[in-house]
């Protein structure tokens, strides 16, 4: 699979595979490649607070460190429809 | 690059996924790999983001052992596709996940338990991952997983 290959805009699909459509019978799309705005990690000057970084409601976040010292954090997702922005 | 189409007795231990180096410092003592993957899961499928600033299981150690980043400095995402009749299309989708503690393995996952989402078929998950480092994010270049069957 060439992913240069995908449309700029793709289709959404349902739960039965069906391509969801808009009021008008158009196929409703979304763009894959569109960024999120950037959480900034650094405080904005030097005696603003740092912003803790986001947690989507209803994540699940699980923090382990195995036996080599990788500590690896694991987010089971909650919210993964397309189209909620 | 590694491809990878694991196949055991069950029909819950099929996966594959790709993972590739998204970023890396000038001198290549830090980096960030991407892996995408796709699972049958318990049956209804699984989609996975790793951002990977270490090396772990299926990343090739050339780089770096362990660079912890702090809190809110490492992100992955995921599409998840289904492929139709006209294409590739979006079955679920999230955005940014960022590291709540020091971490240098970050996943964001998700199990489909019994159906997959968007009926049985080919699915595909397409992965990004970015670090901060330096004042600025990098990486966030999108690795493709390659495509599994997944069942109705």
């Amino acid at each position: 699979m060439n992913e240069s290959l995908l449309p700029t805009e793709v289709p959404v699909v349902g739960s039965n595979g069906e391509v969801l459509t808009d009021s008008a019978g158009h196929p409703i799309t979304v763009d894959p490649r569109e960024n999120d705005p950037d959480y900034e990690p650094i405080p904005r000057c030097a005696r603003c607070p740092a912003e803790p970084p986001p947690v989507d409601p209803g994540d699940q976040h699980t923090v382990t460190t195995d036996s080599e010292g990788l500590i690896n954090e694991e987010v089971e997702v909650t919210d993964d429809n397309p189209l909620t922005p | 690059m590694v491809l990878t189409l694991i196949t055991a007795t069950s029909a819950s231990a099929h996966y594959v996924y790709e993972n590739d180096e998204v970023w890396s410092n000038t001198d290549s003592s830090k980096c960030l790999y991407t892996r995408s993957e796709v699972s049958h899961g318990v049956g209804g499928g699984y989609a996975q983001s790793r951002g990977l600033a270490s090396d772990d299981w299926g990343v090739p150690p050339v780089c770096i052992w362990g660079w912890d980043r702090p809190a809110g400095n490492l992100a992955t995402k995921w599409t998840y596709y289904k492929k139709t009749s006209s294409g590739w299309s979006v079955c679920r989708s999230i955005g940014w996940k960022y590291n709540t503690s020091k971490t240098n393995v970050l996943r964001a996952s998700k199990t489909f338990a019994i159906y997959p989402p968007c009926g049985g078929g080919y699915y595909a998950t397409k992965a990004w991952s970015k670090v901060y480092y330096s004042g600025a994010w990098h990486g966030a270049y999108s690795i493709w997983s390659g495509s599994h069957y997944i069942e109705p």
